[in-house]
C-alpha cells in the first residue's frame, strides 16, 4: 500500500527524532533497558548454573540411587517415629539379595571421631561406614592400597582408608598404607588411600580430611538405632524404573506395608533430582520473567507517556503530513515505528548490558557460573518482548496521531 | 469547470451551539484561474479554503472537483486527492526544522502511491529550480529567509503538479519586498497554466490576481473580475504593486 520510501523516511525520522532528544530518548528507554538487561544476566546465571550442575550429574552418573527413610509427607511425627522407619540391617540384606537390577550397593553411615597419629590429632573428622561397593556408587576409588573385603566386614576389623587430606593434616608418609591411627583412642591400621573428588556443587567437597571404616565396624561403634542410608548402583539408566520398583517391594514387604498405605522410605534416582533441578531453574526462570515483565510494563507506559508528548509537540506536523497526502494508517505507522525503534534500541542496549554482566558472571571465583551465557532463544526473546511493547504502547498514541483532523492540526500553536 | 460547488454549508457544533460557517455558496472556478478569496475573520473564507482543498467534507451541497463528487469521499481518497491534486501553501511556512529543503519539498512523494526512486530526488530538484532556490537544496530551514522557506513551501506545493495551488495568507508573515517577490513567483506559475487560489486580508495581494471572491458572514458577498473589484476601492496592505 505504501511505498519503500515511506518505511525508510519514517524510521530514519524516527532515529533523528529520538537523537534530536538524546536525554529524553535514553531516559524513556531505561525501563526497557533495565528490564532486557536484568532478564538477560538472570538467564544467563541460570544457564551458566544449569550447565554446570547437569555436568556435576553427568560426572556422578545418571544410574546412581539412594535409599533412605522418610515419613509419608503431611503424616503426623508421632504415627512413624524413627526407630520405626529407619533403615535396618536385615532390610540392607533384604535389599542386597532381592534386587536383581542393581549392580553395586553400599550402606553409609557417618560418624564424628578424633583422629591421632603421633602427636598429629584432629578432631570432629567424618568418619563413615561402608562397604567395598561405596568407591562404585560414589565413583571414588583406591589410589593406593586396597579397600575392605569380606573378611574386614565380617570380623568388623580395625582396618581404615584415608584420603588425602588427611594424610596431609596427619603429617603422614604419602603411602599411608600399613600405618595406625587412633580413632577415638582405638587403633586403626590404615590399608589405602581413597581419590579425592575435584570440589563440586553438591556439597561433596571432599578437601576436608576424611576416614572410611568396615559399615559393620562402624555399626558397633554407634547408638543402637544409627542412621544410615544405602547407595546403590543400577545395572544401567535403562532398569532404573525396574529397580526402583524392586526396591519398593522388598522395602513394603519386610516392613509390611499395607496396599493402601504410604513408603516410609525414598528411593531417589539421580534422574529425579535432574529432574527437580530443572524444575527449579525453570521455576526460578518463570519469576525473573515475571519481574521482567512489570519493569517492561513500567518502561512500556514511559514510552506511551513519551510518544504521547511528541504527538502533541508535533501536531502541526502531524496536520503537515495529513495536508500533502498522508493517510491516517500512513501517520499511525510512522508514530508506531518511531515507538517500536525507541524500544528495540533499547531492547538492543539492555542485551548488550546483560551480556557485560554474563561476561562479569564468568569471571566470579567459586560462583560457578563459568559458563554464564545468552542462550539465543533469550536474545530472540528479548526482541520479540521489547517490540511488543513499543507495538502495544505505541499503538494508543499513534492512534491519537492517525485521528486528528488536519485543520485542527494545522491551527494547533 | 475543474471545480463545482453548488448550494454548500458547513455546520460545526460548539458544545449545543450551532455555527453555520458557510450558508450556501454557489462557485464554479475554471482551470488555470488566479482567484483570491477575501473576506473578514469569521467570514467563512478559511472554511471555504478547507472545502476546497479537501481537508474538510460539507455538512451539505456538493463539490465537484475535475467532475468527481469530493464529498462522497472516505478519508483515504481524500488522502490521495491532496496528495496529487492539490498543493498548499501555508502563511506559516510549515516546513519540518531537521529535513533540508530537499526532504521538505520532497515530503508529498513519500505519501505518493506511484514513482521511481531515482526520479523522485529529480523532481524534487526540478521543483526547486522553479522557484529559483536550486542552489538551497541541503539547506536547513532556520538556514534560510522567510522569502526562501515561502519559495520551499511553494516548490514543495507544485511538486506534483497539482490541479490547484492552494495559498492561506501566504505573504501574511513577509515584509513587502519579499512579497513582491512571491507574488511575482506566483504569476510566474500561473503563466505556466496553473491554477491558484489564495486566501488573503490583503488588498494589494488580492489586486495582483484575476477574480476576487468576498464572503460575507459564509455567504458570497461579491464576486468579481480584479479591475471591478478594486475600482473606487482604496487598496490597503503593504503597499504592494504588481
Amino acid at each position: 500500500m505504501l511505498n519503500p520510501l515511506f518505511y525508510i523516511r519514517s524510521i530514519m525520522l524516527a532515529l533523528s527524532q529520538i537523537w534530536a532528544n538524546k536525554t529524553r530518548s535514553f531516559l524513556t528507554a531505561l525501563g526497557i533497558i533495565v528490564g532486557v538487561a536484568s532478564v538477560s544476566a538472570v538467564i544467563a546465571a541460570l544457564v551458566g548454573l544449569k550447565t554446570k550442575v547437569l555436568e556435576e550429574f553427568e560426572a556422578v552418573g545418571a544410574s546412581r540411587m539412594f535409599i533412605f527413610p522418610d515419613r509419608p509427607s503431611d503424616a503426623p511425627e508421632n504415627l512413624y517415629p524413627w526407630e520405626d522407619i529407619r533403615l535396618k540391617q536385615t532390610e540392607l540384606d533384604a535389599i542386597v539379595t532381592n534386587c536383581p537390577s542393581i549392580r553395586a550397593i553400599s550402606p553409609s553411615t557417618d560418624l564424628g571421631m578424633s583422629v591421632q597419629n603421633g602427636d598429629q590429632t584432629i578432631t570432629g573428622v567424618t568418619v563413615k561406614g561402608i562397604w567395598s561397593d561405596w568407591h562404585q556408587t560414589s565413583g571414588r576409588s583406591i589410589l593406593i592400597g586396597r579397600s575392605f573385603n569380606s573378611i574386614d566386614e565380617l570380623n568388623a576389623r580395625q582396618v581404615c582408608l584415608l584420603n588425602d587430606a588427611a594424610v596431609e593434616e596427619l603429617q603422614m608418609q604419602q603411602d599411608p598404607t600399613g600405618s595406625h591411627v587412633l580413632l577415638d583412642g582405638r587403633r586403626f591400621l590404615v590399608i589405602g588411600l581413597v581419590e579425592t573428588l575435584e570440589e563440586s556443587i553438591f556439597g561433596m567437597n571432599t578437601s576436608s580430611a576424611e576416614v572410611f571404616i568396615p559399615f559393620s565396624m562402624a555399626a558397633k561403634l554407634q547408638s543402637p538405632n544409627f542412621f544410615f542410608i544405602i547407595n546403590a548402583l543400577i545395572e544401567s539408566p535403562d532398569v532404573a524404573e525396574e529397580a526402583e520398583s524392586e526396591v519398593r517391594f522388598t522395602l513394603r514387604k519386610m516392613r509390611g506395608i499395607g496396599p493402601d498405605e504410604p513408603d516410609t522410605f525414598e528411593v531417589a534416582a539421580i534422574d529425579q533430582f535432574i529432574d527437580q533441578f530443572k524444575a527449579l531453574a525453570a521455576g526460578i526462570t518463570a519469576i525473573a520473567g515475571g519481574i521482567v515483565g512489570i519493569s517492561l510494563l513500567v518502561g512500556g507506559i514511559g514510552i506511551m507517556n513519551i510518544m504521547l508528548v511528541s504527538v502533541s509537540e508535533r501536531t502541526r506536523e502531524i496536520g503537515l503530513r495529513k495536508a500533502v497526502g498522508a493517510t491516517p494508517t500512513a501517520i499511525l505507522l510512522q508514530f508506531l515505528l518511531e515507538a517500536v525503534t525507541l524500544s528495540f534500541l533499547g531492547g538492543f542496549i539492555g542485551l548488550a548490558i546483560g551480556r557485560l554482566f554474563a561476561f562479569g558472571m564468568t569471571r566470579i571465583p567459586d560462583a560457578n557460573l563459568e559458563q554464564a551465557d545468552i542462550p539465543m532463544w533469550a536474545v530472540i526473546l528479548a526482541f520479540v518482548f521489547s517490540g511488543g511493547v513499543g507495538v502495544i504502547f505505541g499503538m494508543f498514541p499513534a492512534i491519537k496521531a492517525s485521528r486528528l483532523d488536519p485543520i485542527e492540526a494545522l491551527r494547533h500553536e | 469547470m475543474l471545480i463545482e460547488i453548488r448550494n454548500l454549508s458547513k455546520v460545526y457544533r460548539v458544545g449545543v451551539e450551532e455555527i453555520h460557517a458557510l450558508r450556501g455558496v454557489d462557485l464554479d472556478i475554471g482551470s488555470n484561474e488566479m482567484v483570491a478569496i477575501m473576506g473578514s475573520s469569521g467570514s467563512g473564507k478559511s472554511t471555504l479554503m478547507n472545502m476546497l482543498g479537501c481537508l474538510d467534507t460539507p455538512t451539505s451541497g456538493t463539490y465537484h472537483l475535475g467532475g468527481r463528487n469530493v464529498g462522497q469521499m472516505g478519508a483515504r481518497e481524500l488522502a490521495s486527492i491532496r496528495n496529487e491534486q492539490m498543493g498548499f501553501v501555508f502563511q506559516s511556512f510549515e516546513l519540518l526544522p531537521r529535513q533540508t529543503a530537499l526532504q521538505n519539498v520532497g515530503l508529498p512523494l513519500i505519501y505518493a502511491s506511484s514513482g521511481g526512486g531515482g526520479s523522485r530526488r529529480r523532481r524534487a530538484k526540478e521543483a526547486l529550480d522553479r522557484v529559483g532556490l536550486s542552489d538551497r537544496t541541503t539547506h536547513r530551514p532556520n538556514q534560510l529567509s522567510g522569502g526562501q522557506k515561502q519559495r520551499v513551501a511553494i516548490a514543495r506545493a507544485i511538486l506534483n503538479r497539482p490541479q490547484i495551488l492552494m495559498a492561506d495568507e501566504p505573504t501574511g508573515n513577509l515584509d513587502s519586498t519579499t512579497t513582491l517577490e512571491i507574488l511575482d513567483l506566483f504569476a510566474q506559475i500561473h503563466a505556466e497554466g496553473q491554477t491558484i487560489l489564495i486566501v488573503t486580508h490583503e488588498d494589494d495581494v488580492a489586486a495582483c490576481c484575476q477574480r476576487v471572491i468576498r464572503l460575507r458572514d459564509g455567504r458570497v458577498d461579491s464576486d468579481l473580475p480584479v479591475a471591478e473589484d478594486i475600482a473606487g476601492r482604496h487598496v490597503g496592505g503593504k503597499g504592494v504593486r504588481c
